[in-house]
C-alpha cells in the first residue's frame, strides 16, 4: 500500500471528519465568492459621490472582515480536524511512518480538500448569487440593479485566494506537527489543556481598547469618518478578543470565589466547563461578535437610510398627491373629482388624511415684490378653511378685503409674525395685475404649511368675498383648480396615484383643459429606492451572508468538543447526575456561546451607527432639514433589527442545541 | 444491618430463546452487611463487570433482584436512579473518572454540590475527608498535575464525601503501579475499619483481594465459592491465591495498547 492510497483509504474510513471539514471549507469560500461576484460585477459602479465613497469603504472594510473570517475559520476547523485525528496519527506513526511521510499526507490531503471545496464553494456561490438577486426582486419590489452574470474575475480571485489560503494553513499545521512529538499528538485528545492565565494588564488592555474604539465612533463626523473607520475596526476587533479571552476568566474566577453561587448544583459544572473552554471559544467569540456587529450595522444603516428617504421625500413633497389644474371647474365638477379620489384610495386600501380640490385664481404677472417673479395662486377663506380643519394647519385670521395669508414654508429667514391690519413695510405687498388695472395684497400672517408641492408650493388666502368678485372678472386663463391629498400610508399609493394619473388627465383632456403639475410623492420616493437599490441589495446581502456564516460557524464551534464532551458526560453520568442536569449544563454552555457575541455586537453596532449618524448630520443639506430620524429616532429603527436578528440568532441556538443533545444521547444508546 | 441484598440475579446477553445467548450472570445470591468490605474475584468473562454494571443500576438485570439499603432498584424510574445512586453509592473506577474541567477539591465536593449542601458544611467535609485521605496538599491542584495514586484517592475522596450506604470499587488499583496500588487499598482498609465505610470491590488482583473480610470468586457467571480472612492478611493472600488455581482461567485482563 503506497501513500496515495492510504490517504485515499482514510478519506473513505473517516468520512464524516472530512465532511465537517469539507463543509466548513466549503462555506467559507462560498461568502467570499458570492461577495467578490457582487463587488467585481460589472454593473457596480461608483460615482465620486460623498455616500458612494462611505459604500465603498463600507465594502472594503467588509471583505477585509471576510478575508480575515475566513483565514481564521478556516485554520481553526483544520486544526480542529488534524486534532480529532491524533489517535490515527499516534497509531501510524507506530506502526513506522516517518514524521516527512506523515507530514506528506496531512498537507497533500488539506490541499486536495481545499481544491474540491474552492470548486463547491464556486459552484454553491453561482447558484446562491442566482437565487439572491431574483429573492430580492421580489422582495423590495424593484428591478435588480444587476443582473446575474459570472464574474471572471471573481472566480479567478477565489480560486488564487484560497489555494493560497489552504496551502498556508496546511504549511502551519504540518509545522505543528513537526515541532511536536508524535506521541504528543496522540495523548492530545486526552492531555488536559491548562486553565487560562488571567492577566490584569490584558483585561484593561481589553476595556482600554473598546472605550477608546467607542469613543472615536461617536464622536465620528463628516470629516474625521474616512481617517477613523479602519483603525476603529481594527481597536475594536483587538478589545474584542481580549475581551472574550480575558475579561471573561477574571469573571469565571469571581464566580469561582464566590462559594456561594459556585457549589451550588449545577453552576459548579457549568462553570468548570467554561473555564476549560474559554480559550478556544474567545477567537469564535470574538469573531462572531464582530459580525453580528457587521450584521446588524449593515441592517441598521439600510433601515436608517431608507427612513431618511421618507422623510426627506415628505420634506420635498408637503403633499402626497399635489395636481393643478388651468381651467374652471364648476363647483359640482370640483365634488365630483374630489369625492371619485377619496373612493379610488380607499378601495387601495390607502387612508386620506386631509383632501381637497380647490377653485383658485392665478393672474398672470403676479408679482412677489423681492425682484422675483413668483406666481402665487389666490384660494378663498371659506374654501382654504375647510382644507386647514382636515389637515390641522394652524389658521385661526379673518382676513380682510385686501389682505392675504401666505401659505407655505417661509423661504427667507423667519416668517412675518405680523397681526393682519397691523403692516408697515410694503415688503409683505403682493401686487397682481389685472387686464385691466391692478390689485395687491397685503400679506398679514404667514403659515408654514405647503398646500401644494413644488412649484406651486404658496397660496394666498383671501377674503371670500372678494374672491368671487374676482372670480367673475378673471380671464379663462387665469381660472386655477387645485388638488391637494395627504395620504397616512402614501407609500403604498403608488398604484392608486398611477390610476388617478391616467383618469384625471383623461377628464380634463375631455374638458379641453390643461394639467400643470402632477406630482406625488410616492413616485419621487420609488424613483429614489430604484436608483439606490444597489446599497439596498448590498447591505441585505451582507446581513444574510454574516448572519448565517456566524450561526454556522458557532455550530462548528459547539460540535469540535463533542467527543471530548461525550466522554466527559459520560463520566459525569457514572456518578449520577441525571440526563436533564447534563442537558441543563449543555444549554447553559451552548446559550452562552450564541447569546454573548451577539449582546456584544448589539453595542458594537450602537456605536457604529452613531458614527454613521454623524457623519450624515455633518453633511450641511441633511443637517438643515433636521430629520428627526437620524437624531431621536435612531434607535428606535434598530430595535426591529435587533428584535429579528435576536430570532434568528435563537433559531439557530435551538437548532444548534438539539442537533447536539441528539448526538449526545446516540452515544449512550 | 443488611445494606446490599441481591437476589436471584441473572443477566442474559441476547434473546433468551436464541441458542446463541450468553448467561453473563446466573442466579447469584449473596448480602452484603453494613461494615464489610466484601471483594468479588474471577477470571476474565466471569462476569464481574456485569455484576457491578447492575448493582450501579447502570444496566437492567434480566431476573432477580436488587436491594440497597431497602430499595429494590428494578422499582426506581430513569430520573429517579440517578438521585439514588448519587445519595446511596460512592463509586471508584478503574480509570478514577475524575473530570479534568475541575479541580481535586472541585471533583471531590460535585456530589454536594449536585445535592446544594450549604457551602459552608461542603468546607467543613471536604477538609475533613481530604485530611482522612491524606491528599490536603493537592486540593487546589488540577487533575492532570497529580499522581495516578493521588487522583485514585481523590476519586474516593469523592466516593465518600457523601456519607453513601455503600462504595462500589471496580478495579481501583487496575491503572496503579504497586506502590500506588498499596497506598490506595490501605486507604480503602483502613477507610473500612476506622469509618465503618462499606464496600463492595471487584478485583482480579490477589494481592489488592487480601485486604478484603471476604472475598466471592465468580466463575462463568456462577458463584464458585466464598473465602473469609480470619487470620493475618499474608495468611488470607495464600489461600485466595489457592482458590485461584483451583479454579483455573486466566487472570490477566486484556493487554491494553496506551500509546
Amino acid at each position: 500500500m503506497n501513500l496515495t492510497s492510504l490517504i485515499y483509504k482514510n478519506m473513505k474510513g473517516l468520512r464524516y471528519k472530512y465532511v465537517t471539514f469539507l463543509l466548513s471549507s466549503v462555506f467559507s469560500v462560498t461568502i467570499f465568492y458570492l461577495f467578490a461576484s457582487f463587488v467585481m460585477h460589472p454593473n457596480v459602479e461608483f460615482g465620486p459621490s460623498v455616500s458612494d465613497t462611505g459604500v465603498q469603504i463600507g465594502l472594503l472594510a467588509c471583505e477585509i472582515i471576510i478575508v480575515i473570517f475566513s483565514f481564521f475559520f478556516v485554520w481553526y476547523s483544520s486544526s480542529a480536524f488534524i486534532k480529532s485525528r491524533a489517535n490515527e496519527f499516534g497509531l501510524l506513526s507506530t506502526l513506522g511512518a516517518s514524521r516527512r511521510q506523515l507530514s506528506k499526507m496531512i498537507f497533500t490531503e488539506s490541499v486536495i480538500i481545499g481544491e474540491i471545496a474552492i470548486g463547491l464553494g464556486l459552484l454553491l456561490g453561482t447558484l446562491l448569487l442566482r437565487m439572491f438577486l431574483s429573492a430580492m426582486s421580489l422582495l423590495l419590489q424593484v428591478d435588480s440593479p444587476i443582473e446575474f452574470a459570472i464574474v471572471p474575475e471573481a472566480i479567478v480571485y477565489t480560486f488564487i485566494g484560497y489555494s493560497l489560503l489552504f496551502i498556508f494553513v496546511a504549511l502551519i499545521n504540518v509545522r505543528g506537527l513537526k515541532k511536536g512529538q508524535i506521541v504528543d499528538l496522540s495523548r492530545q485528545s486526552q492531555k488536559a489543556k491548562k486553565p487560562p492565565a488571567f492577566s490584569w494588564i490584558l483585561g484593561l488592555f481589553a476595556l482600554l481598547c473598546l472605550s477608546v474604539g467607542y469613543y472615536l465612533a461617536w464622536t465620528t463626523d463628516g470629516r474625521t469618518v474616512l481617517l477613523r473607520i479602519l483603525p476603529v475596526i481594527g481597536i475594536v476587533c483587538v478589545g474584542t478578543y481580549f475581551l472574550f479571552s480575558q475579561v471573561s476568566v477574571g469573571f469565571l474566577r469571581s464566580i469561582r470565589k464566590n462559594k456561594g453561587v459556585y457549589y451550588r448544583g449545577l453552576n459548579l459544572l457549568t462553570v468548570g466547563e467554561l473555564g476549560f473552554k474559554v480559550q478556544d471559544n474567545a477567537r469564535v467569540l470574538s469573531i462572531t461578535a464582530i459580525l453580528t456587529a457587521v450584521v446588524l450595522t449593515a441592517i441598521g444603516t439600510l433601515n436608517i437610510s431608507s427612513q431618511t428617504l421618507v422623510e426627506m421625500r415628505e420634506f420635498d413633497y408637503p403633499q402626497a398627491l399635489s395636481v393643478t389644474i388651468e381651467g374652471k371647474l364648476e363647483p359640482h365638477e370640483l365634488d365630483k373629482i374630489e369625492l371619485s379620489l377619496r373612493s379610488e384610495f380607499q378601495s387601495d386600501g390607502v387612508h386620506v388624511q386631509s383632501g381637497a380640490v380647490l377653485p383658485g385664481i392665478m393672474f398672470r404677472g403676479a408679482v412677489w415684490d423681492w425682484d422675483m417673479n413668483v406666481p402665487i395662486p389666490l384660494i378663498s377663506e371659506e374654501d382654504f378653511k375647510v382644507w386647514a380643519e382636515q389637515s390641522g394647519a394652524p389658521y385661526v385670521e379673518d382676513v380682510l378685503p385686501g389682505e392675504a395669508v401666505m401659505v407655505g414654508s417661509y423661504p427667507w429667514g423667519d416668517p412675518p409674525h405680523t397681526l393682519c391690519g397691523d403692516l408697515q413695510s410694503r415688503a409683505f405687498e403682493v401686487d397682481y395685475e389685472l387686464d385691466e388695472g391692478e390689485i395687491s395684497f397685503v400679506v398679514c400672517q404667514s403659515i408654514d404649511v405647503n398646500l401644494l408641492n413644488d412649484p406651486y408650493s404658496w397660496a394666498m388666502v383671501i377674503d371670500s368675498t372678494q374672491m368671487r368678485d374676482l372670480l367673475e372678472v378673471a380671464g379663462p386663463r387665469d381660472y386655477l383648480t387645485l388638488i391637494s391629498f395627504e395620504l397616512s400610508n402614501w407609500t403604498e399609493s403608488s398604484k392608486s396615484v398611477e390610476k388617478i394619473r391616467a383618469s384625471l388627465s383623461a377628464q380634463i383632456e375631455d374638458l379641453d383643459f390643461k394639467i400643470l403639475d402632477f406630482s406625488s410623492r410616492v413616485s419621487a420616493y420609488q424613483e429614489t429606492i430604484q436608483s439606490r437599490s444597489l446599497m439596498l441589495f448590498l447591505a441585505v446581502f451582507v446581513a444574510l451572508v454574516f448572519s448565517v456564516g456566524m450561526g454556522s460557524m458557532l455550530h462548528f464551534r459547539l460540535f469540535t468538543d463533542l467527543e471530548e464532551d461525550r466522554s466527559r458526560f459520560a463520566s459525569m453520568k457514572r456518578l449520577g447526575v441525571s440526563w436533564g442536569e447534563i442537558k441543563t449544563v449543555i444549554t447553559r454552555q451552548a446559550a452562552l456561546l450564541f447569546f454573548a457575541p451577539f449582546a456584544l455586537g448589539v453595542v458594537h453596532s450602537v456605536f457604529a451607527l452613531k458614527a454613521l449618524v454623524g457623519t450624515l448630520l455633518s453633511d450641511p443639506i441633511i443637517a438643515e432639514m433636521g430629520l428627526p430620524v437620524l437624531t431621536s429616532k435612531t434607535f428606535r429603527y434598530m430595535a426591529v433589527p435587533i428584535a429579528i436578528f435576536l430570532a434568528l440568532q435563537t433559531i439557530y441556538f435551538l437548532i444548534s442545541r438539539k442537533a447536539y443533545l441528539d448526538a449526545m444521547r446516540s452515544s449512550e444508546a | 444491618m443488611t445494606v446490599l441484598k441481591v437476589q436471584g440475579l441473572s443477566k442474559v446477553y441476547g434473546s433468551e430463546k436464541n441458542s446463541a445467548a450468553t448467561w453473563a450472570l446466573e442466579n447469584i445470591n449473596f448480602e452484603v452487611d453494613q461494615g464489610e468490605f466484601l471483594g468479588v474475584m474471577g477470571p476474565s468473562g466471569s462476569g464481574k463487570t456485569t455484576l457491578l454494571n447492575l448493582l450501579a443500576s447502570l444496566d437492567k438485570p434480566t431476573t432477580g433482584h436488587i436491594e440497597i439499603a431497602g430499595v429494590d432498584l428494578s422499582k426506581l424510574k430513569d430520573e429517579e436512579t440517578a438521585m439514588f445512586r448519587r445519595k446511596n453509592i460512592g463509586f471508584v473506577f478503574q480509570d478514577f473518572n475524575l473530570l479534568y474541567t475541575l479541580s481535586v477539591k472541585e471533583n471531590i465536593i460535585l456530589p454536594l454540590a449536585l445535592d446544594e449542601v450549604r457551602p459552608s458544611d461542603i468546607e467543613k467535609r471536604v477538609s475533613q475527608v481530604a485530611e482522612n485521605l491524606g491528599i490536603t496538599h493537592i486540593l487546589d491542584k488540577r487533575v492532570f498535575e497529580i499522581s495516578q495514586g493521588e487522583q485514585q484517592r481523590t476519586a474516593i475522596a469523592r466516593a465518600i464525601i457523601n456519607r453513601p450506604k455503600v462504595v462500589l470499587a471496580d478495579e481501583p488499583t487496575g491503572n496503579l503501579d504497586s506502590k500506588s496500588a498499596n497506598g490506595v487499598m490501605k486507604t480503602f482498609s483502613s477507610l473500612n475499619e476506622e469509618y465503618g465505610i462499606t464496600i463492595l470491590m471487584v478485583t482480579h488482583d490477589p494481592f489488592a483481594a487480601s485486604f478484603c473480610k471476604r472475598i466471592l470468586f465468580l466463575k462463568d457467571g456462577e458463584i464458585f465459592s466464598e473465602l473469609r480472612r480470619s487470620d493475618g492478611r499474608q495468611k488470607f493472600f495464600q489461600q485466595v491465591i489457592d482458590v485461584l488455581s483451583v479454579m483455573g482461567g486466566t487472570f490477566d485482563e486484556p493487554y491494553q495498547l496506551n500509546l
